[in-house]
């Protein structure tokens, strides 16, 4: 287990609004957990005499929703290497005030996550301090440097559940290499795309406000480029593939292309790259300095427009921490990433308001399809008797601030702090304990 | 029947030249093993062998086989040993070393379809000792002697051949024989290391050794070639045997009377592990025992097809 939280003692919500599309859920009901385990979910009212006899805490859940705890498959936490701008622990209070009770470590760490001591040895900081689970992604190939591969089967015996490079594998021949060698071992390559000579030293998205500003731009060329080659190649091998943080209209319509063919390719993207434009960065704020780039009007319709269609199966939160010195600087030298696992869920309900998605597709985009794709679907993300005690209650009215008293995560690079948003993580429970609320 | 004029590779071949091979390689093993140790049978004939590319069982057997058979053998060290090193062609030293007159040319060469370029210049047999990841039609041969020395036949026996496949001319051989006498053949390794389109030479894919050796008869063995061409198919030796090497517990799962053959030279934990190499499964030794046996019967049935005896 993976997480410093235990077996919780038995829990009892009731009168919640209970959402899981993963098995056409989306009624009114009572839930009951146990040790770390979904033992009941049913009618109002069911489980009355079995919480008392369990002597369950019981949670008044009446007037919020209940959905199964959030999973992000992008996480980007320096532990071993930054632990004094997050860690695990600071992360993992971060995940659950965002409703997430799973986030998955993608190997930026120092040393590089690219051999089987190193996921022992983060599994075992994970356990140490995260109060939510942590699952692991290797690297695909040694020391992240896109010359050979790493020992991925050694990985994925040692707990990994994927493997990525947290950027692009440049040398085609050896991407091909990697998705055929993933086949092995039946599990997803992420791939980061991005081809890195069109990005150059490229530091916002490329167009008129990267014109005016006077700063160097990233074409969408830059990510299409290689989203198009990986789709290729995933065609040629029959590899499994998930694209991170898609932001362009082009690489969803050539993901929308992929997915009618069949191909075996899931992709996601994050909230900031769907609710922000390049106009944001007007005022040289470097918290609006991200990889990649914030986009145009055309690119946040198509990704939300994906997000309601199937073309893009879940939101992953991006989150990278980043010193506040690091931030304190002129844009192009700024660190880039922003902080977003308390974020993502506000910024998501607000294109459920505007109904461009619906409650049930979100929960399919923070929980269900995370589950699959990291093949955990039925143990996690799901809201049925087996499942992990892994839920998250929402009151979607609650209005508040995102600010510095309320953020949990260590590091402040978020170009949110101090709005408004409406809807709030009211509990969340991880192993059948409450990690916050 | 015609006798075929060269030997180049097991996929031209029908099924009866095949046993023409195999049944004389069969009875030649049984007067070697009764004891007898020359024949007169190519007195005065010369075999030359041309090898661009190092070799112990190969090489060793062919001349063997020559001088058994009453042959004059003479050897010549393709790259350093030869004026290839001074810029000659594998044509012209071909040529050159037919001017001599010898009888046959065995040839080995690091790119596939080398003895069929030289076939087009030269009149005497050629025989193909192994071309690039092409061919190695006397290796095919004394594996299928090994099999038939176990099982009598080799129709309707599941064979699994586990490794580089993708690089390797012992295999490619190994599918084309086997499947003309009627086996079922499988291959297994990481995707990377399986040939593109393996479905296509009619063979089933494993990515599990486990599940690749479970039923098998014959599991064929290797070698992981982890020099530059393999920096990218695989992580690193310990990975590869990690997932396919051949353990102990992994031979376990076999079954009670399957053999292990390996084709050599071995990289003992890398693909094998030392003690599974040397177990009673074992039949390494013996393919090179029958190496000697086939390619005598090579050097006769074309002897014979060219009415030399």
């Amino acid at each position: 287990m993976t997480t410093k939280t235990p077996l919780g003692k038995a829990l009892h919500i009731t009168g919640a609004h209970l959402v899981d599309p993963a098995v056409k859920l989306d009624r009114k009901g009572d839930v009951l957990l146990d040790k770390g385990k979904i033992v009941g979910v049913g009618k109002p009212g069911e489980f009355k005499s079995k919480a008392k006899s369990l002597k369950a805490r019981e949670i008044d859940g009446a007037g919020m929703i209940l959905a199964p705890g959030f999973i992000d498959l992008q996480t980007l936490v320096h532990e071993p290497g930054a632990e004094h701008v997050e860690d695990f622990g600071s992360a993992s209070l971060a995940a659950a005030a965002g409703g997430f009770t799973t986030i998955t470590s993608m190997p930026c760490s120092t040393p590089v996550h690219d051999n089987a001591f190193m996921t022992d040895f983060i599994a075992r900081r994970a356990k140490e301090k995260s109060h939510v689970r942590v699952e692991f992604v290797g690297a695909v190939t040694a020391g992240r440097e896109g010359k050979r591969l790493a020992e991925i089967g050694s990985m994925i015996a040692a707990g990994a559940r994927a493997v990525g490079d947290v950027g692009p594998i440049m040398d085609s021949y050896l991407m091909r290499k990697a998705l055929e060698y993933c086949k092995t071992f039946s599990v997803p390559l992420i791939s980061v795309a991005e081809d890195r000579g069109l990005v150059g030293q490229g530091v916002m998205n490329e167009g008129f406000n990267s014109n005016r500003l006077g700063l160097r731009g990233i074409p969408p060329a830059a990510e299409e480029i290689m989203v198009w080659r990986d789709l290729v190649l995933a065609r040629h091998t029959g590899g499994r593939l998930h694209f991170s943080s898609l932001t362009t209209r082009g690489s969803i319509e050539a993901v929308r292309r992929a997915k009618e063919e069949g191909l075996a390719v899931t992709a996601d993207t994050s909230p900031h790259y769907f609710s922000l434009t390049s106009d944001a960065i007007a005022g040289y704020d470097p918290n609006f300095k991200c990889f990649p780039p914030l986009r145009a009007e055309e690119d946040c319709e198509a990704l939300i427009e994906a997000l309601a269609d199937g073309t893009l199966d879940l939101i992953s939160t991006q989150h990278l921490p980043q010193s506040a010195s690091s931030k304190e600087m002129a844009f192009e030298l700024a660190a880039p990433g922003m902080i977003g696992l308390e974020t993502a869920l506000p910024l998501a309900l607000e294109q459920v308001k505007a109904k461009r998605l619906k409650l049930t597709r979100l929960v399919e985009l923070f929980a269900s399809n995370p589950a699959k794709v990291l093949g955990l679907k039925g143990e996690r993300g799901t809201i049925k008797e087996g499942a992990a005690a892994d839920l998250v209650l929402l009151d979607l009215d609650a209005t508040y601030s995102y600010d510095d008293r309320r953020a949990k995560s260590a590091a402040r690079n978020s170009p949110f702090l101090g709005r408004k948003f409406r809807g709030a993580v009211v509990l969340t429970v991880v192993n059948g304990t409450v990690v916050h609320e | 029947m015609k006798h075929p004029a060269h030997l180049l590779g097991i996929e031209d071949l029908g099924v009866e030249e095949i046993r023409l091979f195999l049944d004389e390689g069969k009875k030649i093993k049984k007067q070697l093993s009764g004891g007898e140790r020359k024949w007169d049978t190519l007195r005065g004939r010369t075999v030359v062998s041309l090898f661009f590319e190092a070799s112990t069982r190969t090489r060793g057997s062919f001349e063997m086989a020559a001088k058994r058979l009453g042959a004059d053998f003479i050897h010549m060290a393709g790259d350093s040993n030869t004026s290839v090193s001074k810029g000659e062609t594998l044509v012209d030293t071909a040529r050159n070393l037919e001017a001599m007159n010898p009888d046959f040319l065995v040839l080995r060469h690091s790119s596939s379809g080398a003895p069929q370029l030289l076939v087009k210049h030269l009149k005497i047999p050629v025989i193909n000792a192994g071309d690039g990841f092409h061919e190695h039609p006397t290796q095919a041969l004394l594996d299928a002697l090994t099999i038939e020395e176990r099982f009598g036949s080799i129709k309707g026996l599941k064979v699994t051949i586990v490794g580089d496949v993708a690089h390797s001319r012992v295999a490619r051989s190994n599918i084309h024989l086997l499947k003309k006498l009627g086996a079922k053949v499988s291959v297994c390794g990481p995707p990377t290391l399986l040939p593109p389109q393996t479905e296509k030479l009619g063979v089933t894919a494993h990515y599990s050794l486990a599940e690749a050796i479970k039923d098998a008869n014959v599991v064929m063995m290797l070698r992981i070639q982890f020099e530059r061409q393999n920096d990218k198919q695989i992580p690193s030796t310990a990975e590869y045997y990690k997932f396919f090497g051949l353990s102990s517990e992994r031979a376990k799962l076999m079954k009670k009377d399957a053999i292990i053959m390996h084709p050599g030279p071995m990289n003992r934990g890398v693909e094998i592990a030392p003690e599974v190499a040397d177990g009673e499964a074992s039949v390494i030794l013996h393919q090179v025992t029958n190496g000697v046996a086939i390619r005598m019967a090579v050097l006769k049935i074309l002897a014979e097809g060219r009415k030399w005896i």
